[in-house]
């Protein structure tokens, strides 16, 4: 049997958030699918953090600026029809969704891995220009994780915590400790790899 | 992992979380060097920027106009809104307030709750107004001023009296002026019968003494209804009540308002008794038609009593209960009445596709509770009270009223017979793939950095460079959104049927948000480009899309606008491919009814908003959105096709992906765009979506309908009559997604692209598009 409150609000009541418990979760969800203008508060507590996401995936801040006000209108729109699971899992589903939909179509493609960085203006000029490369090879380390390794660590990246990372992917926060472990692991890896390569 | 790998990944995950919290954050001593060392850098390096805190109050006005459109609009109940003192916790502000008030003890919150309330009490009316001041003053001597108290004058009366409440806030002095301190609130709630279980009374005026600090004064209805509670429906009975207030939630003597009052007073209700509730049922619904077809309004109506923090909704349910999903919001009159409208959907989250049959529509309204019951059970007035899973959640149903609602079966596309297409508009702002409708081997599409052209149905293929649209779009006042590594890419093209060396094209201009774009035209095969001129009073950025009309291409200029079709729409016209532009009205559509896409909405910070469509009366002079359908488009989102069938009829077709909105993939319209009805669709595939997740939907000049399956990618055709689906293509590989599918020279035609590729264009006969 299905039903959909209270799939809905066993979801959330297993929602760990910092900052705030669940059941105040539960009920900024509850208010917002009573009235969609009570969404703001969850637009609030989560803006951030999708739009890191977002940055993480795309690459850009006008792409990030982009999807997130894409992700944040789509979960708008289909908030009353929310229905199981936690929040932070439903709108990563959705954040997951618009990025890949725009990474596939977007034209030109300007991949990650490749996305000019902006260099550290406080630093001296070969300072940036290391931060630069540094910050280049961690991307594309980072891009070539496996994908639930890249996506626990670009959540954290992005400020999720553990608790809604592991209802994003949903894993146990253990299970989220072990792919973080082995996401920088192999980026320790990688990135010793990739300084031998150069003669570094 | 072993044991040493999990010791290290636990004292990584700390050192991670406290790495979130600033980057001087000390490794544990015992987690590796070279392990900490990867951590910071990766969160040195790699951590992104919080968004600008421009783009993200621009992004919540957004939200909150999107919000306030569909409370008012499609997908939630429409009702009046409640104004007086009874009204739960439902207007601006006002769940802030139960969230100061019941919820959490953080007194940080409540402070924000404070701030909230003042910020979006510009908006709609305010959800309590002040009762007629008829009440007296209080007389005698007032306590000390050294602690928070309240006192109530009356404090004995019938339902619906006014009180006077008048109090001391310790610290919650106002400014000489007599205005709120940020510890002294403009409003407070007032709790009675406690603030946990019993009505609260949100948002009620504060009057502050400018004379002296910290008193204050409040005016209040008492309540004349029973109430709703987690527990039940209390009938209003005369005797004691606790009246509490929560004033100074935020302030240095607040006690952080959690679920109790600040300051407590005995109330006592004199009669007469409210008749309501009292041995007869406790709410009423009723329905209307009790029978309906998908997209038919249906009326809901009835009494219920009022309850705290939470609304009430409408719930539709399989006859046993198996299965339910929510339609609406409810809204009660401060009489406990209600009446709210819903369009009955085609599909539905949960439920899915509607089959015709029997369904509950229920009145149900959800309470937080630490004491839920184990079980479902009926509690007083008659409401039956169900847990959430072992009550874990802290949470409970009520339900207050059931009606049958009988679901009438829609339109299938079998009985349809023969559809045939005569023309096509598509939503949004344009197509990256054109194809010139007078000579169909002429076709070009956009990629990085030039036009692609063929004159022989793709042969052979030629690029014309878009490099100097920079310079064009510079000259303008506008950068282009194309890095300049890969040259000016076009997001829409369109061939001029009537002149072959003009092409005009669109190219997304810097910085998005928002999302603008500029139209650029060339004359001689791409040699040179120069901006398409914009009509007076209007700026290159307000382009809004080209039209063909006829042997006329018009490009479309509308303002930037908050208001979604809103925009005042001016439209030039070239009849000599590109040399001369005139200012035009928009005209009908060459054949069917006059009906067209309004100018694409831009709202600043997004893209996802309604494209109305517009429909005219007078051949064109004027023009009005319908009020319904309004499909939601999104700039990634594929565009709805509006496509005209005869001098009267139409039909919409709507694909996209679903996140749980109500979708009419197909609706037909036989008058001419005054009444529309939803086409029911056969099932997709067994194991496949359910049917309403396309990518891709088109009727094809046959009259089959194609679509391309969110799902699995497999295109699927439904031929005219049919009653199922037949798989004609099998998906594409991963990442090549065909999008800007358009119809040419008896060919279908789509852009596909993967990865970082350049987009490139296929092909394949529409004869080859058959089932069996």
């Amino acid at each position: 049997m299905t039903r959909e409150y209270a799939g809905r609000w066993a979801g959330l009541a297993a929602t760990r958030n910092t900052g705030m418990d669940d059941r105040e979760e539960a009920r900024l969800v509850a208010a917002a699918r009573a009235d969609p203008r009570d969404f703001a508060p969850l637009y609030e507590r989560y803006v951030g953090r999708v739009f890191g996401y977002c940055y993480l995936r795309l690459g850009t801040r006008a792409d990030a600026e982009d999807a997130t006000g894409q992700v944040f209108l789509n979960a708008l729109a289909a908030i009353g029809r929310y229905r199981d699971g936690s929040f932070a899992g439903w709108l990563f589903r959705i954040a997951h969704n618009v990025v890949a939909d725009m990474l596939r179509r977007r034209r030109p493609a300007t991949p990650l891995d490749i996305a000019p960085d902006l260099p550290d203006r406080s630093l001296p000029p070969d300072e940036q220009a290391a931060s630069a490369q540094e910050r280049v090879a961690l991307r594309q380390a980072v891009t070539a994780l496996p994908e639930p390794q890249r996506q626990a660590v670009e959540l954290h990246l992005a400020g999720w915590s553990l608790q809604q990372t592991a209802a994003a992917l949903g894993k146990t926060p253990e299970a989220v400790h072990a792919l973080r472990y082995r996401a920088v692991r192999q980026l320790r890896a990688a990135l010793g790899a990739a300084n031998e390569g150069d003669g570094t | 992992m072993n044991a040493d790998d999990e010791t290290q990944a636990r004292l990584l995950a700390g050192y991670l979380e406290a790495l979130q919290q600033g980057p001087v954050a000390t490794p544990p001593p015992d987690l590796d060097a070279e392990t900490a060392a990867t951590a910071r850098a990766l969160q040195a390096r790699l951590a992104p920027p919080p968004p600008e805190p421009a783009f993200a109050g621009r992004l919540r006005a957004r939200i909150d106009a999107e919000a306030a459109r569909m409370a008012t609009g499609a997908g939630h109940a429409q009702s009046s809104r409640t104004p007086a003192v009874m009204r739960p916790l439902r207007r601006a502000g006002g769940w802030w307030g139960a969230a100061a008030a019941v919820l959490v003890g953080a007194i940080l919150l409540a402070a924000i709750a404070v701030l909230l309330v003042r910020v979006r009490g510009g908006g709609p009316a305010p959800a309590v107004q002040s009762p007629s001041p008829t009440a007296a003053p209080c007389t005698g001597a007032a306590p000390a001023l050294d602690h928070l108290w309240i006192r109530l004058c009356p404090d004995s009366a019938a339902p619906g009296s006014t009180v006077r409440l008048e109090g001391f806030l310790p610290g919650g002095a106002p400014s000489a002026q007599g205005t709120p301190t940020a510890f002294a609130t403009s409003h407070a709630t007032v709790c009675f019968g406690g603030c946990d279980a019993g009505i609260k009374i949100t948002e009620v005026p504060v009057q502050w003494s400018s004379t002296e600090p910290g008193r204050f004064t409040m005016l209040f209805s008492v309540p004349r209804l029973p109430w709703l509670a987690a527990d039940g429906v209390h009938a209003l009975k005369p005797g004691e009540y606790q009246l509490g207030v929560q004033i100074g939630c935020a302030g240095p003597v607040g006690k952080g308002c959690t679920g109790v009052p600040e300051a407590t007073a005995t109330f006592r209700l004199t009669g007469p008794t409210p008749s309501r509730c009292t041995g007869s049922a406790c709410a009423e619904l009723a329905v209307s038609p009790a029978s309906a077809s998908p997209g038919t309004t249906v009326q809901a109506s009835g009494w219920l009593p009022l309850a705290p923090p939470y609304a009430y909704m409408l719930l539709l349910e399989r006859p046993d209960g198996s299965d339910q999903t929510s339609l609406a919001s409810v809204q009660p009159q401060p009489d406990g009445s209600f009446s709210a409208t819903f369009r009955l959907p085609q599909a539905i989250a949960s439920l899915g596709v509607l089959a015709p049959g029997r369904y509950r529509l229920v009145l149900q309204a959800g309470f937080p509770t630490d004491h839920p019951p184990a079980t479902a059970t009926t509690g007083p007035g008659g409401v039956t009270i169900m847990p959430l899973q072992g009550g874990k959640a802290g949470f409970v149903q009520v339900q207050l009223a059931r009606a049958t609602l009988t679901v009438s079966a829609a339109r299938t596309w079998a009985s349809l017979g023969p559809l045939d297409p005569l023309a096509q508009q598509l939503s949004g702002w344009g197509s990256p793939l054109a194809a010139d409708p007078s000579n169909p081997g002429r076709l070009a599409y956009c990629v990085p950095g030039g036009i692609r052209l063929t004159s022989d149905g793709g042969r052979t293929w030629s690029t014309i460079s878009t490099a100097g649209v920079r310079a064009v779009a510079a000259r303008a006042g506008v950068s282009l959104q194309s890095p300049p590594t890969s040259g000016p890419t076009c997001s829409t093209v369109l061939l001029d049927s009537q002149h072959p060396g003009t092409l005009f094209a669109a190219f997304g201009a810097a910085p998005m948000p928002p999302v603008l774009n500029i139209a650029v035209q060339t004359t001689n095969g791409g040699q040179s480009w120069t901006a398409v001129p914009p009509p007076a009073g209007s700026q290159p950025t307000d382009f809004r899309g080209f039209r063909i009309a006829g042997k006329a291409v018009l490009a479309l200029y509308a303002s930037l606008s908050l208001s979604a079709g809103a925009a005042q729409l001016t439209v030039s016209r070239t009849t000599d491919g590109a040399r001369t532009w005139n200012a035009t009205t928009f005209p009908c559509p060459a054949a069917g009814p006059c009906l067209a896409w309004g100018p694409a909405s831009v709202v600043t910070g997004m893209q996802a908003t309604q494209q109305p469509i517009e429909r005219s009366a007078d051949g064109g002079q004027t023009w009005l959105p319908l009020d319904w359908p309004s499909p939601y488009i999104a700039k990634f989102a594929p565009p709805s096709d509006l496509v005209t069938l005869s001098a009267s009829s139409v039909a919409l077709l709507s694909p996209g992906q679903d996140y749980g909105q109500d979708r009419y993939p197909f609706l037909l319209s036989g008058d001419a765009g005054k009444t529309w009805q939803p086409i029911a669709l056969p099932t997709l595939r067994n194991g496949v979506s359910s049917g309403w997740a396309f990518e891709s939907l088109r009727l094809l000049p046959d009259g089959s309908l194609l679509g391309l399956s969110t799902a699995d990618g497999a295109w699927d055709l439904l031929p005219p009559g049919a009653s199922s689906w037949c798989t004609v293509m099998t998906p594409a590989p991963a990442g090549h997604l065909p999008e800007s599918l358009t119809v040419a020279g008896g060919q279908l035609w789509w852009i596909e692209q993967s990865g970082t590729a350049a987009p490139t264009v296929r092909h394949v006969g529409l004869s080859a598009l058959r089932c069996g």
